[in-house]
């Protein structure tokens, strides 16, 4: 509500002090004011609206993800027991792996993780890789190591939990078309902000999302580009994947079926209730308002001068006098 | 003595261009069909468009027309994020031409078409009645006159399915290519581009097939023939 009274009490102090010209001493003192003022009011609206540091965090279910790997020593996927296909077109020539065999990925090769589910039989993760390169990366095994070509594709029988770390740029769903059959089931986006002066944070937005939606993290607004991200993926019998996504961006873009592709972006509102600077300067504006009005009221009551009533008055109480 | 070879020869070429403005593909039907809106139903077919990629993308098409048999043949426009479609049988004039070919497309959505991409509008031409199910003799399109030389891209609504081109190459052996992905935006009417090189295929009828790998099974494979002409 002091907020609101902001305009009127600036309006009111102009028309005040523009009706008061008389006295040059009053003419500087609301100068000051204004410039004080000025700079209150420049302050909380710098704080409100300047770029702040912010992670977001995409957690939810899904039967889909897709990631570009970065260079980062976190892409290591344990790929114990899966089954691998080298060749398209031999696609009975399939390659068992043994315990302890580790996949390692080249830079900007691209993984899709698809979840089967099966009737009475344990569901299958279908992991797809590619490359523009020449080669996708390589597994290792005990005893040797297996380069991979431009395309592979393993595929798992999930009879146990795994955890698969990411590290690179993700996507998570997939947009509704004709013979789609996998998506992202439920999901949320929380964003976590940092405070302007301290390292603290605060959660500022928190968005959840629909099935069918592709989620994606950007880097801008305007632009598109993919934001680099850490998470993992969990695997469980029976069940979507279960993921976890955090990046350092500016949006969230969310593709949703029926509508324009939309940013969710953390909104300034939360930086008033969670931020104690914004806090804390907002107190200051209230402060500096109350003490105007107080040196307003008091510099009215010692130094306006009188005015023609006000001299009648007083001589005709003269006069009276015997 | 040498203006006048320029002059006859600037005669020559402006009267070959005019030629091939006033030989277009006339429609069989005069209402021009098409759609835009945010469901407009997308095609089934698993080829969505075969083109050669335009150095300036226009909403004047053009079709690379080879000496043909048959009098009709089909073209579709479908935009990648199925908002537009359009589908029209037109009737060929002169058997005889073979060529580039303007067909006639009196659209209502001229800045719509001109506001898409190279990536986001598929162009399909095929010999027959666009009512035939199976897709057989496939000619190659372009979004203008001026197409980049290299490739001819091939868009499909692959169902988020792994696509690999198999075509014969100039040496007689079969070659299998792996298809992109397309990554941006809705990808409603086709989600994968397939480019093969125009120095891999062959003047006259190239016969391709599309090969598909979803959740770790094969699916039918598409064949169809690409005929080029010039």
């Amino acid at each position: 509500m002091k907020y609101a009274a902001l305009p009127i009490k600036l309006f009111s102090l102009i028309s005040g002090r523009l009706r008061v010209k008389k006295i040059e001493i009053t003419n500087l003192s609301f100068f000051m004011k204004l410039f004080l003022l000025s700079i209150v009011v420049g302050s909380i609206g710098y704080i409100l609206i300047s770029d702040r540091e912010n992670i977001f965090t995409v957690r939810g279910e899904t039967e889909n993800i897709t990631i570009v790997f970065s260079n980062d020593n976190l892409n290591q996927w344990d790929l114990s027991d899966a089954t691998l296909l080298l060749d398209i077109t031999a696609p009975d020539d399939l390659v068992t792996l043994p315990i302890d065999s580790f996949f390692m990925p080249n830079v900007d090769t691209t993984a899709r993780v698809v979840i089967r589910n099966q009737e009475s039989k344990p569901s299958q993760l279908i992991i797809t890789l590619e490359s523009d390169g020449k080669s996708v990366g390589e597994i290792e095994t005990a005893d040797k190591v297996i380069q991979l070509p431009r395309y592979a594709e393993i595929t798992i029988d999930i009879n146990q939990s795994r955890v698969l770390p990411l590290d690179g740029y993700i996507r998570v769903g997939e947009d509704v078309g004709l013979g789609v059959d996998s998506l992202l089931l439920s999901g949320e986006v929380s964003i976590v902000e940092k405070q302007f002066f301290r390292e603290e944070r605060y959660v500022a937005t928190e968005h959840k999302l629909d099935t069918g939606d592709r989620v994606e993290l950007h880097n801008s607004v305007d632009i598109d580009s993919l934001a680099k991200a850490k998470g993992f993926i969990r695997i469980t019998s029976s069940n979507p994947l279960a993921f976890t996504i955090h990046g350092e961006a500016k949006a969230v873009k969310v593709h949703r079926l029926g509508s324009n592709s939309y940013h969710i972006t953390p909104s300034i509102w939360p930086r008033i209730t969670n931020d104690p600077i914004i806090a804390a300067f907002s107190s200051l504006l209230a402060i500096i308002f109350l003490l105007l009005e107080f040196a307003d009221l008091i510099g009215k009551l010692l130094f306006s001068p009188r005015t023609a009533d006000e001299k009648d008055d007083e001589s005709s109480s003269i006069a009276k006098k015997p | 003595m040498k203006r006048i070879i320029y002059a006859l020869q600037w005669l020559v070429i402006s009267f070959s261009i005019h030629a091939a403005d006033d030989l277009k593909l006339t429609l069989v039907e005069p209402q021009f069909k098409e759609k835009y809106s945010s469901n407009v139903p997308v095609s089934g077919r698993v080829i969505s468009g075969v083109m050669m990629r335009s150095i300036k993308s226009t909403n004047q098409f053009f079709i690379d027309l080879p000496t043909l048999e048959t009098e009709t043949i089909c073209f579709r426009v479908q935009s990648k994020d199925g908002t537009y479609f359009s589908s029209n049988e037109y009737k060929i004039t002169d058997k005889g031409f073979a060529g580039k070919i303007s067909p006639e497309y009196p659209t209502q959505y001229q800045d719509i078409l001109e506001g898409f991409n190279a990536s986001e509008l598929a162009l399909l031409a095929f010999v027959g009645s666009c009512s035939e199910k199976k897709l057989n003799n496939v000619l190659v399109s372009s979004r203008s006159n001026e197409t980049s030389p290299g490739f001819v891209v091939i868009l499909v609504s692959s169902g988020r399915s792994d696509v690999f081109l198999s075509a014969l190459a100039a040496n007689g052996k079969r070659k299998s290519l792996k298809c992109k992905r397309l990554i941006k935006g809705k990808r409603t009417a086709y989600d994968t581009e397939c480019s093969v090189k125009v120095k891999d295929l062959v003047l006259g009828t190239n016969e391709l097939s599309i090969i598909r790998r979803k959740g770790g099974r094969m699916l039918p494979s598409v064949k169809f023939n690409v005929i080029v002409s010039s």
